[in-house]
């Protein structure tokens, strides 16, 4: 028996994976169809009962697949820029119709944004907006560059929910109702627990399971945290990996990915990690999915403390202490040329882990478009990463 | 100001001198015992800076640079505006600046805070937020509450504390300043025998540098002194799109094609100074209406999606061009982004235009020539 095997790894995939066929249901029954960038409450359209998708999730799944490279010719083609964040030219590939292969999500009916991540992903969905004649609804979440949001930006964003909210009621045709509200954010914070556990159970010296295996349950936090059945799947699935026999020595040495993963070429990056007994016990995006609070402050709060939302020094802050926590000796850090926030702050954050004992190496690639990645020199940096990694227990006494 | 320093060749030498040599102007400054604050794009509140008794000095970059220390910050896939601006500071550039501040409005301007703050903590990042639901009611006291947070932070750092005489007072001259410079850009498209492409930018981009109280008399002046002449019907006119477009060889090469720049939508020139700080009897609420009172600018959310590419095509129409020129920083994802959009409109419209790709590190704009002189032919 091992985690790929687990019956409750299957439930929760088989859950994931209905969340397009409930949107094609819906779009079927003549409902509307929200697409809704990742780090939005999604709270808010659960409880409304609106059905959504996220595109960046899509175009992960179409990366993984092979079809990042014909997506992002076709937004080449449409006139968007190959420097361009790949999710959003995979996304704005596919409103134009251009997807010729894999799975599919319904076009959208209306939009659900919010600018928490990057600045970007507003103007992506302005051109959405534009091109398919469809509402945008906006959570503005401005970056500060401070450590925490002070009062009067928790101030503005309460205001832009009560306004959203209204917005949103009226565009559904439902009333706003706080036990909704109430709900959704119940099973958020059900879900968000459970994930959190799981993720504990790489804390384990002999866990027995790599931690890319949590990336296949991430389509389920994004579409699905708010349903109250999701933490009790989440909860079978840590309670049968918990009980898998453990490993029989620690790996070699245990990582952690920072970055979103490189998809198109995600094989090639772990196949020379896994031959050389390395376990990946932690990652920057998987932890991030889980937010934590008490009330509508809370939960405003804990949407503006996003990877890209944070400032470097909470960013380091926050890696330091999930690298303690998971028994991190080294760091792998993805330079991912489609996301500019996140890889600009990088090289220093790089430096500054290293600075703390950390065998930090890092290789350039692209999240979706799979021309940004060379076999080559990532052979040369996983070498030099190995070769650090064997001088740091040599020294060890 | 005398007959002799009021003459055309007089005053577009002073500008061109305080666009080209900011260093000069900054030690100026410095050796009147000002303190400077170093303005990163965008739409910076040099009025604010100025009531506080500081000098707002423009960052934008740097012509003839190329990153070396900067590059252990950013990745080569970032704007070089950010780069060069960071890499000036680290060459020892900004020596004397009391402090940077910037908007956060775009995805390098992001982690630009974050590595300045690394790289150069004795010269503090004043990070100023803004909203994008600016026409919403709520966006004008978050935005007001920001600007008193930079005020609290310019006080410390020893700027004068801020009363509302001197705010108004600053909003007033600033005021000024943007309409002489929105006539100075009128004009300029009428006597292209007067203004090249390459003087209009200097006279525009020395209000980045020069005290506004020494700017505005000599702008004014300038105006003067083209009104009086008679207005000429440039041959090919156009509107340049983009951040900036203040390299000198390139610039020159517009002239050499025979381009006249009738209008421009440049963030560093006319999306800079178009709207005013309205009446208000709260200076501070003033300053934060003239930021969210902005629109039609890619850097921000408009709830029309269509409203820029049309008020762009309009522009175009409005300045008499004949086509646009975008010059296109490269890695410029605002710009990037929007270009799709802005290009059908221009062709449904059927307004030629022409990309040109730009980096404040190029040398070499013989290619950008070339495909300037084509297109002027396509006008022609």
């Amino acid at each position: 028996m091992d985690s790929f095997s687990l019956s409750a790894r299957q439930s929760l995939l088989e859950f994931g994976a209905q969340a397009s066929r409930l949107a094609w249901d819906a779009k079927k029954r003549g409902e509307p169809v929200g697409w809704m960038s990742t780090k939005f409450p999604a709270e808010i359209p659960a409880a409304l009962g609106l059905v959504t998708c996220c595109p960046e999730s899509q175009a992960a799944a179409l990366a993984s697949a092979g079809q990042g490279g014909p997506l992002c010719q076709a937004a080449d083609g449409l006139g968007f820029c190959a420097d361009l964040c790949s999710y959003s030219r995979i996304g704005l590939a596919l409103a134009a119709g251009c997807q010729q292969e894999g799975p599919r999500i319904p076009l959208p009916d209306f939009l659900l944004c919010c600018n928490n991540i990057c600045c970007n992903m507003l103007q992506w969905y302005q051109n959405l907006a534009r091109t398919l004649h469809i509402p945008l609804f906006l959570l503005d979440i401005p970056y500060t560059a401070q450590d925490e949001p002070d009062g009067e930006l928790i101030e503005y964003l309460r205001r832009q929910f009560y306004s959203l909210t209204r917005q949103l009621a009226a565009f559904a045709g439902r009333p706003w109702r706080e036990e909704d509200f109430r709900r959704a954010c119940r099973g958020a914070l059900a879900s968000a627990r459970a994930w959190q556990e799981v993720g504990r159970l790489l804390e384990d010296p002999l866990c027995p399971w790599d931690g890319m295996e949590l990336f296949d349950y991430m389509p389920v936090l994004v579409s699905r945290r708010c349903e109250a059945e999701t933490a009790g799947l989440l909860e079978e699935l840590g309670r049968q990996l918990a009980a898998l026999p453990p490993s029989p020595a620690p790996a070699r040495a245990r990582l952690m990915l920072e970055g979103t993963p490189c998809w198109p070429h995600l094989r090639q990056i772990l196949e020379p990690l896994r031959r050389a007994g390395i376990q990946i016990t932690a990652d920057t995006i998987t932890p991030s999915l889980g937010f934590f609070y008490r009330d509508l402050e809370g939960m405003l709060r804990a949407y503006c403390g996003t990877i890209n939302g944070s400032t470097l020094t909470k960013g380091l802050e926050s890696r330091r202490q999930l690298c303690r926590q998971r028994g991190v000796d080294g760091i792998l850090i993805h330079l991912n040329r489609g996301c500019r926030p996140w890889s600009g702050v990088l090289p220093q954050l790089g430096r500054d882990l290293s600075g703390e004992g950390w065998a930090v190496v890092s290789f350039d690639g692209d999240q979706a478009d799979p021309g940004g990645f060379a076999q080559a020199p990532y052979a040369t940096r996983v070498q030099g990463l190995l070769e650090m990694l064997e001088e740091r227990k040599e020294a060890q006494p | 100001m005398t007959r002799e320093t009021r003459s055309l060749p007089a005053l577009l030498g002073w500008f061109e001198q305080a666009a080209s040599d900011p260093r000069a102007q900054l030690e100026a400054a410095l050796a009147r015992g000002e303190k400077a604050v170093g303005c990163l794009p965008y739409f910076a509140p040099e009025e604010l800076i100025h009531a506080m008794g500081m000098r707002p000095f423009g960052l934008w970059g740097a012509q003839g640079l190329s990153s070396s220390l900067s590059a252990r910050y950013f990745p080569p896939f970032y704007c070089s505006l950010a780069r060069l601006s960071l890499e000036l500071a680290l060459r020892g550039g900004l020596r004397g600046l009391c402090a940077v501040t910037g908007t956060l409005l775009c995805d390098t301007l992001r982690p630009l805070s974050q590595n300045w703050a690394a790289a150069l903590p004795e010269l503090p990042f004043l990070p100023l937020a803004c909203p994008q639901q600016r026409r919403e009611p709520f966006a004008l006291p978050y935005y007001r509450s920001q600007l008193e947070k930079l005020a609290r932070r310019l006080k410390a750092l020893g700027g004068r504390p801020l009363t509302l005489e001197a705010l108004e007072a600053s909003l007033r001259l600033y005021n000024s300043s943007r309409a002489a410079r929105r006539q100075f850009v009128a004009l300029a498209g009428q006597h292209p025998a007067q203004i090249s492409p390459l003087a209009r930018c200097q006279v525009l981009k020395a209000a980045l540098f020069a005290p506004a109280e020494e700017y505005l008399p000599r702008l004014t002046a300038l105006n003067q002194e083209l009104t009086a002449l008679p207005a000429r019907r440039p041959a090919l006119p156009v509107v340049v799109s983009g951040i900036l477009c203040d390299s000198p060889d390139l610039l020159r090469a517009f002239e050499s094609a025979g381009l006249t720049v009738a209008a421009d939508d440049l963030a560093m020139e006319s999306r800079s100074f178009r709207v005013d700080a309205p009446p208000d009897a709260d200076p501070l609420q003033s300053l934060a209406r003239r930021f969210c009172a902005q629109g039609a600018d890619p850097l921000l959310y408009d709830p029309d999606p269509g409203l820029r590419p049309r008020h762009v095509a309009e522009l175009v129409g409005r300045s008499g061009a004949r086509g646009l020129v975008l010059v296109l920083q490269q890695f410029c994802d605002v710009e990037e982004m929007e270009w799709p959009a802005l290009k059908a409109e221009l062709d449904r419209r059927g307004i030629p235009s022409l990309v040109i790709g730009a980096d404040q590190e190029t040398a070499d704009w013989g290619q950008a020539a070339t495909r300037l002189e084509a297109f002027a032919e396509e006008l022609g």
